[in-house]
């Protein structure tokens, strides 16, 4: 994947809640960046620290959780800004938030206020980044349900949410969160609440207003079709790290992680014999509160050798600027470079 | 909001709310105008008419010092449901914003104003007022000041266990990702969705607040004679209760309207507000 200046880089976070019965490492040491107009897929099973790290971007992580190391560089008019550094209820976070970071839900059934219309909703958005008057920014709210496809935009921005569609909620976060024109749009699975054909169209929407917005995009799901669909690189979580990462046809193609080789074996492929089974990882994701020494997959790991259950591989290069935290790569690369 | 819209929608069908609602509007109109409509001057004595019983001239009679106790029960109205109404506002808004502010904010401040809210709790609101009432002075004032103190605590605990629920909604945490401030998210996405139980409660309180006055004044220890007030004027007529039984009609009677008909309004709400906008178109 080439390298263009990136427009955030995360670096070594680390988001633990401390609580009553000890610490849950939800995000533990994981690095990644993404560059200007690009899209990052985050793939993972429920509970691996994808929300989290997305919420700990936005500086939503609500106590106890907290970020106990790392960095968070997020490049904004030619400065770097570290977004850990900041107050999370300070003016500059405040700005940032929605103006240059934007966020998108899960579900867009609750994420929308029942007692405004969506235009009320969108139109806050505007009014707190942008210096214009109310009906100047009702003009551009029509504008932006337009420009995410919504029927009789006109009639819809005084609609209630109710009123709506999943759909159409859906198109209307997008708008919200699109409006003030930000750099990097957060999708913490905007699909996953929406019925299959919704969510193409859903898809469709987001990859053609990231080329007319211009924004990178880092998208969160557990659905690798998805992530095929959208991503330019992939990251694939496991409790709480990143355990590989790369283009997505590297990933994809020629996955070096026997956790993501698992999931893409748990895909029904149409091409396939009738009558074959499809493979599931073997037992559950261990808790966060008792990560497993070594290797966090070596307890599910259909490969596993002595050295997982002692050392945590790094995560390493096996080419293309593609890596994965595997022992097999280890000795692989040592026996036959590639 | 179609907040105006939806009590309309429920009034037009329940008769019975209709009527109190409007024989509540009806005490506030008196209130607003005993100004205009008293037939008499409520504190001109007249020594050769004392404790006529009810005539044309006197429709509810006079009292010891030959006043007239209609023109001094439509005073009483005005001074009564100004006590009332003030004493209600001032603790639901004080109430009701500390309650937000602390549900939303938690930590520190949350528990400091919950656990001084649970020990104003643990005395009767009228025990409460009776204190705040010989601090303040036994005036009108005083009595408002008593029964708003004493009315913050259980807004406060309404309305904190609200924002708790609220507070937690998607919609808020999506207000703070496009970077809405603490005040923003109060002002816009809390209060909005907690008003209706707020408001609900404030009409229910009413009633109660009318009572706790009329039971300040009736113990001497609020609006002061010669002003009336329907507890005092009780209190005064029950010295005659053998001899001139009808001096309580007229202060006891608005007393008892006037509380069934915001208690009958408070119940109509609760019920329009309760299944919260589902009806809405």
């Amino acid at each position: 994947m080439e390298h263009k200046t990136p427009l955030i880089e995360v670096k070594n976070l680390k988001t633990y809640f401390r609580t009553d019965n000890g610490v849950c490492r939800a995000v533990d040491g994981i690095s990644f960046s993404i560059s200007a107009e690009k899209t990052l897929g985050v793939v993972g099973e429920s509970g691996c620290g994808k929300s989290i790290t997305a919420r700990s971007i936005m500086a939503l992580v609500d106590p106890p959780g907290r970020i106990e190391e790392g960095e968070i560089l997020f490049h904004r008019k030619g400065e770097v800004v570290d977004l850990t550094k900041l107050d999370p209820k300070g003016r500059t976070m405040r700005d940032i938030r929605g103006n240059d970071i934007a966020m998108i839900f899960q579900d867009p059934m609750t994420s929308l206020n029942p007692v405004f219309t969506i235009g009320d909703q969108i139109i806050e958005g505007i009014l707190l980044h942008r210096k214009i008057g109310r009906s100047n920014a009702r003009r551009q709210a029509i504008e932006m349900l337009e420009s995410v496809a919504m029927p009789s935009p006109e009639q819809r921005v005084d609609d209630y949410p109710h009123q709506l569609s999943g759909g159409m909620r859906q198109r209307a976060m997008i708008a919200m969160a699109l409006s003030c024109n930000p750099a990097l749009l957060i999708a913490d699975e905007p699909t996953t609440a929406l019925d299959v054909t919704i969510q193409a169209q859903v898809i469709e929407l987001m990859r053609r207003l990231q080329k007319d917005f211009k924004a990178a995009i880092m998208f969160i799901t557990h659905d690798l079709g998805v992530i095929a669909n959208i991503a330019d690189d992939v990251i694939v979580m496991y409790l709480g790290e990143v355990v590989e990462s790369g283009t997505v046809r590297e990933i994809f193609h020629n996955s070096k992680h026997p956790y993501t080789q698992g999931l893409m074996n748990s895909l029904p492929v149409l091409t396939h014999d009738r009558g074959r089974r499809l493979v599931a990882i073997e037992g559950n994701v261990p808790s966060s509160f008792a990560v497993p020494d070594g290797c966090r997959f070596a307890p599910r790991c259909p490969h596993v050798m002595e050295v997982c259950r002692q050392r945590a591989p790094r995560l390493l290069d096996v080419g293309n600027g593609h890596r994965a935290a595997c022992h097999l790569n280890e000795t692989v690369a040592l026996e036959a470079p590639v | 909001m179609d907040f105006l819209q939806l009590v309309k929608q429920r009034f037009a069908r329940d008769r019975v709310g209709l009527i109190f609602a409007i024989l509540l509007l009806a005490i506030y109109l008196v209130a607003l105008t005993a100004q205009w409509i008293m037939p008499y001057d409520p504190m001109k004595m007249d020594l050769r008419a004392v404790f006529n019983p009810p005539t044309f001239a006197h429709p509810l009679g006079t009292d010891q010092f030959g006043r007239d106790v209609l023109s001094r029960v439509i005073l009483a109205t005005q001074v009564s449901a100004r006590v009332a109404t003030a004493a209600a506002v001032i603790g639901l808004t004080i109430g009701t914003a500390l309650g937000m502010y602390v549900g939303y904010v938690g930590g520190l401040a949350e528990s400091i104003v919950m656990r001084l809210t649970d020990i104003m709790l643990i005395f009767p609101t009228i025990m409460l007022a009776i204190v705040v009432v010989t601090i303040a002075g036994p005036s009108e004032w005083g009595v408002i000041i008593a029964l708003a103190v004493s009315w913050i605590p259980p807004f406060v605990r309404l309305s904190r266990a609200v924002t708790l629920s609220v507070r937690e909604e998607l919609y808020v945490e999506a207000s703070i990702a496009v970077g809405s401030g603490r005040w923003q998210v109060l002002r816009h996405h809390i209060w909005p969705n907690i008003s209706s139980p707020i408001i609900v409660q404030g009409t229910l309180t009413l009633p109660i607040v009318v009572l706790s006055a009329s039971s300040l004044s009736f113990l001497g220890l609020g609006v002061q004679p010669p002003t009336p007030e329907w507890g005092q004027m009780l209190n005064a007529a029950k010295d005659f209760l053998r001899t001139s039984p009808y001096l309580l009609i007229g202060p006891g009677a608005a007393l008892f309207i006037f509380v069934l008909a915001s208690n009958m309004v408070g119940d109509a709400l609760q019920e329009t507000l309760n299944p919260r906008l589902k009806q809405r178109k």
